[in-house]
């Protein structure tokens, strides 16, 4: 069975391929900002170097997960990753029907099931999944895909449905929420760091990059052994080189998470040796074991390996790329894992790619674009095991991709409830719309209750005045709709006392218990605002 | 031109050697193997003189000597007639009661001034630098002055001169009704003197702080200037009040006689040619070569002046066409005022005003020239923008990174004649080359005139191919020719403007 090339195939400029370039086009080109971090804006007219962090915005700076240690790495694979390749369907006559010349033989695989296998390139991988810290979620995807490379990726990352345009990543939106006052008072530590220059979307938030972009781990070496930017070490006597070291020192003034990022390297050390080259994911991991190690505070990290847009000659360069992640997340792994630190527990890593191949090869022994793709898990903890369904691989639709089994944002879901502990509010809020967690997927973390020294609540005072009443404080970085409610302590809502649209600032409510009807006792009192939820205790 | 021979990058060796035997007068510049003059000493020209050049124009003046391309420009520049009147409404004369009746309209006159230079400095280039140039040097601010007629007339005034007699130009900024309200002499009357315009004019505008005069010099000066009147209440036609005038004698510099306005102006120029002749040298060579000065070519350009009774032409022809102005200890070693950041970038583009800068372009410029601190017509005070290192901060730098990200992404990108132009200016810089490490070493030739460190050259790289997978690239189905080719530049040049780099020209 031989099928045409499709999907913009490397091969066939067709109108698919000239089609996928004008979607692609249409983005925003705001580029990665985090470099500078926001502290680039004037604040009252103040420019931000005279700018003094007030208490509030000082209590605003950190995040508000500090009772959640967990870490999320995120690795993309792009271009598009083969599943079928990646996790074989072992003893399927359909697969080696379709891929005659790409089919993986049973021999060359390792089990990971009597069912399912992977290509025996990715042993290494074998100790995580027997020993519990690796899964596997088939076939993930969503409703009619697009298989332009790049409205693709911006879907995944953005959360949005195939039609919906949307300009801010699921991380970012995540991030400006756990950051309130990102951009007031700018934290020391990047929130998110990420190794190579794509994808920045992800981490864009509405008035912010949420992640601080290193274009390169060459670049993070020099940042972390010299703590600058930029050097200016080699500058010479001249004009020039006297006037660039001026901008340069500027610049590296500019750029807070130096220091951060130097001691957090010089703390951690790596502990295992990493793969050699080639490998594109080696050195950006074994950074980011590093910086864990070293205590740097990100909590999310993005790395890139490219190349998985494998139309033609596909078997050994996607083996081999299969290889480069498979011994990095091992080594990664063995790494945090090094003298019973336990740190692989709190580490999850997620691969993800714009979506995957077609089930058939096509004419030059590769495959073009296709639907769902599997999404890998690893991390101390999580189990083993598989979720959702396989691709269906009878009777295929000669221009048609089986359908997915699992929408990517129920598994965005997942890890933002059950692994980084959010709410479902705020989970809601994130990916725009209630989407179901995946049961069992990961261990649940339960949601973190704000915290009064650091949460947009700020907490309540008796009232200065009237006796009975309380002075609940709040303050919003943004405008939103907030609700405030009275809850038990059981945490059944008994009463709404505010639900409005509030203007960003602080803000006061007069509690008057008498007027709301309520006997004495002790009860909450919850905020949800800006897609934050904060709860405190409160008696009276 | 062969696309190979296309480098604004010096050769290393040379820059090595080249220190100890300089050529380094004013006598015109001599083209030489160890002194070319090649695309860097072209643009060097063009974005000191103007706000870059396009390739077309950069080519265009290889084909000349270097002298010859200096006339050239400053010729043509100094020949183009005066500003047309305000379009589509000439406001050029209203008073305060035609505003009363428009209300909003004050605004809106404002805001087509500030367009107006925003747009000459894209299109006339080199003529609306020089003016940028002498309004920093008689510095009046729009929103002090009040009247918009008078600061048209003063707009006018900084074109009228812009290239020409600068004893002349002083005496007219005297008497002009913008300067007039801004420095108070409006107010300056016998009996009543106001010393701020006196002050200014020979500490600001002509000789320089403590240069050759005394504070009674400023008190006598002051009483010669009396009798001028503008209201920037009524924004009526300034004129001058023989009723105000001190009709008595005055003793400045030593010189005792009934001065006025016009004769104590010559008495400046007069009793103290080699100060104001030095000084405003010297203004001029920072603002063309660099900011710490160079005695000896300041004097010798002083002399320049003085032998051509005051008309700027040559003293600024000399300048710029001396073989110091071409030394290559100069080349990119100025940091950009925010205008010389952001109209070259749209300039070397080949972006113009009429077909590519809609209005909103400029009120977005208007905008981000606040926060990186240049709005003409409002410098920080008269004694203007200071310039040089002041223009950087931390606030202003990381401005200047998201100002240069915006200007690609909201406006170049989203103009399909723009893009175009990007496309053809990488294939014609590179003979149309399909490797992106060949591109991206041009345009980094082209955008910031130096070369990048490995590291920040790499990550140039991959932002030049902007997600486009790997594949493409190697298998040499990607050219300049694709559709996201023009958005590849602009990724390209949103990475370099964050470069240190390209904060120096």
């Amino acid at each position: 069975m031989k099928h045409k090339p499709r999907h913009g195939s490397a091969l066939e400029h067709g109108p698919a391929h000239e089609q996928e370039h004008r979607l692609w086009s249409r983005r925003d080109f705001l580029s990665a900002s985090g470099l500078l971090g926001a502290g680039s804006m004037l604040l009252g007219g103040l420019p931000v170097r005279a700018f003094q962090p007030t208490p509030l915005l000082a209590a605003l700076t950190a995040a508000n997960w500090d009772d959640n240690d967990h870490i999320l790495v995120l690795i993309r694979l792009d271009g598009g990753n083969d599943g079928l390749n990646t996790v074989v369907k072992r003893g399927s006559s359909e697969y080696y029907n379709l891929r005659p010349t790409l089919a993986i033989p049973d021999n060359k695989l390792w089990a990971l099931s009597t069912q399912y296998g992977m290509p025996q390139e990715t042993n290494s991988l074998q100790p995580l999944w027997t020993e519990g810290m690796m899964k596997c979620i088939f076939n993930v995807g969503y409703p009619s895909p697009n298989y332009s490379h790049f409205r693709s990726g911006d879907i995944i990352v953005s959360a949005s449905d195939r039609n919906e345009v949307v300009e801010t990543g699921w991380i970012g939106r995540f991030l400006e929420n756990e950051y309130a006052a990102f951009l007031e008072a700018p934290p020391s530590v990047p929130p998110a760091l990420q190794i190579g220059v794509q994808t920045n979307l992800l981490f864009t938030a509405e008035e912010a990059n949420m992640a601080l972009a290193v274009s390169s781990p060459q670049e993070f070496y020099q940042i972390a052994q010299t703590g600058q930017l930029f050097e200016t070490e080699t500058l010479t006597a001249s004009n020039r080189d006297q006037e660039l070291a001026f901008v340069r020192q500027t610049a590296n003034a500019a750029f807070r998470y130096a220091e951060t990022i130097k001691e957090a390297f010089n703390a951690g050390k790596n502990d295992v040796t990493y793969p050699a080259a080639p490998n594109s994911l080696s050195a950006p991991m074994s950074i980011i074991a590093r910086v864990i190690k070293g205590n740097m505070g990100t909590r999310i990290f993005l790395v890139d390996i490219g190349d998985f847009d494998t139309h033609v000659n596909q078997k050994n360069n996607h083996l081999s790329l299969l290889t480069q992640l498979a011994t990095s997340v091992r080594a990664f792994y063995d790494d945090l894992a090094h003298g019973n630190s336990g740190l692989e527990k709190k580490v999850l890593t997620m691969t993800f790619s714009e979506f995957g191949r077609t089930i058939y090869e096509n004419g030059s022994r590769g495959t073009d674009h296709g639907a769902g793709t599997h999404t890998l898990l690893f991390g101390g903890g999580i189990g083993n095991g598989f979720v959702g369904d396989y691709q269906d691989l009878s009777n295929p639709d000669p221009v048609g991709d089986p359908p997915f089994s699992v929408d990517f944002r129920d598994v965005y879901a997942s890890v933002l409830q059950d692994w980084l502990g959010n709410p479902p509010e705020l989970v809601n809020f994130v990916l725009g719309k209630p989407r179901p967690t995946i049961g069992g997927l990961l261990p649940t973390t339960p949601p973190a209750l704000g915290d009064n020294g650091k949460a947009a609540l700020l907490g309540h005072n008796p009232h200065a005045t009237e006796p009975g009443a309380f002075a609940i404080k709040y303050a919003l970085t943004h405008g939103s709709a907030v609700r405030l409610q009275l809850l038990d302590k059981a945490g059944h809502a008994l009463r709404t006392l505010v639900s409005d649209f509030v203007p960003k600032g602080s803000h006061t409510f007069v509690f008057r218990p008498a007027n709301w009807y309520l006997p004495p006792g002790t009860y909450q009192y919850r905020l949800m605002a800006n897609g934050q939820v904060f709860q405190r205790e409160i008696r009276f | 031109m062969p696309a190979a021979t296309f480098s604004l990058i010096e050769n290393k060796s040379r820059l090595a050697s080249a220190t100890p035997a300089l050529a380094d007068s004013l006598d015109p510049y001599q083209p030489s193997p160890g002194k070319p003059w090649n695309a860097r000493r072209v643009a060097h020209l063009y974005r000191r003189i103007g706000f870059g050049a396009t390739f077309e124009q950069i080519n265009q003046g290889l084909a000349l000597h270097p002298s010859a391309l200096v006339d050239q420009l400053l010729d043509a520049a100094a020949a183009l007639p005066m500003p047309p009147v305000p379009q589509p409404e000439d406001w050029s004369q209203w008073t305060t009661a035609q505003y009363a009746n428009n209300v909003g309209k004050m605004e809106e006159h404002r805001r087509y001034l500030r367009h107006r230079w925003f747009s000459d400095m894209l299109d006339e280039s080199v003529r609306a630098k020089m003016t940028l140039f002498w309004h920093n040097h008689f510095v009046t601010k729009l929103y002090i002055v009040g009247c918009n007629a008078y600061t048209w007339k003063y707009f006018v005034l900084l074109h009228q001169y812009a290239f020409g007699n600068f004893r002349e130009f002083v005496l007219a900024m005297g008497k002009n009704p913008a300067m007039l309200v801004f420095l108070n002499g409006n107010v300056n009357e016998a009996g009543e003197p106001n010393e701020n315009y006196a002050r200014e004019l020979m500490e600001l505008f002509t000789m320089g702080e403590g240069n050759g005069y005394t504070q009674n010099d400023v008190v006598e000066m002051a009483r010669a200037l009396t009798g001028w009147k503008a209201s920037f209440n009524d924004c009526t036609p300034h004129f001058f009040d023989s009723t105000k005038f001190d009709n008595n004698p005055k003793t400045i510099f030593g010189v005792t006689g009934n001065f006025d306005t016009d004769s104590a102006h010559n008495l400046i120029f007069q009793e103290r040619p080699a100060q104001v002749s030095e000084f405003v040298a010297g203004k001029l060579y920072r603002h063309f070569v660099f900011h710490d000065i160079d005695p000896a070519i300041v004097q010798g350009l002083a002399a320049t002046l003085r032998a051509n009774n005051w008309e700027l032409l040559p003293m600024i022809k000399q300048l710029l066409k001396s073989e110091h102005f071409f030394e290559e200890r100069f080349i990119n070693s100025r940091i950009k005022s925010p205008m010389e950041l952001l109209i070259p970038i749209m300039k070397t583009i080949g972006a113009n005003s009429t077909t590519h800068a809609l209005p909103i372009w400029w009120d977005d410029t208007t905008f981000w020239m606040d926060r990186l601190g240049q709005v003409p017509l409002d410098p920080p005070n008269v004694a203007g923008w200071p310039g040089h290192r002041k223009w950087i901060n931390e606030s202003t730098l990381t401005n200047r990174w998201k100002f240069a990200s915006l200007l690609m992404s909201n406006h170049i990108s989203k103009n399909e004649a723009l893009r175009t132009n990007l496309r053809s200016l990488a294939q014609n810089l590179t003979n149309n080359s399909n490797d992106p490490a060949v591109i991206v070493r041009t345009l980094v030739d082209f955008f910031c005139g130096q070369e990048l460190d490995a590291i920040h050259f790499a990550a140039a790289v991959e932002y030049f191919k902007n997600g486009i997978p790997e594949g493409y690239f190697t298998d040499g189905s990607w050219n300049l020719g694709w559709d996201e080719a023009p958005y590849q530049v602009i990724a390209l040049v949103q990475y370099l403007a964050k470069q240190p780099e390209f904060q120096l020209m």
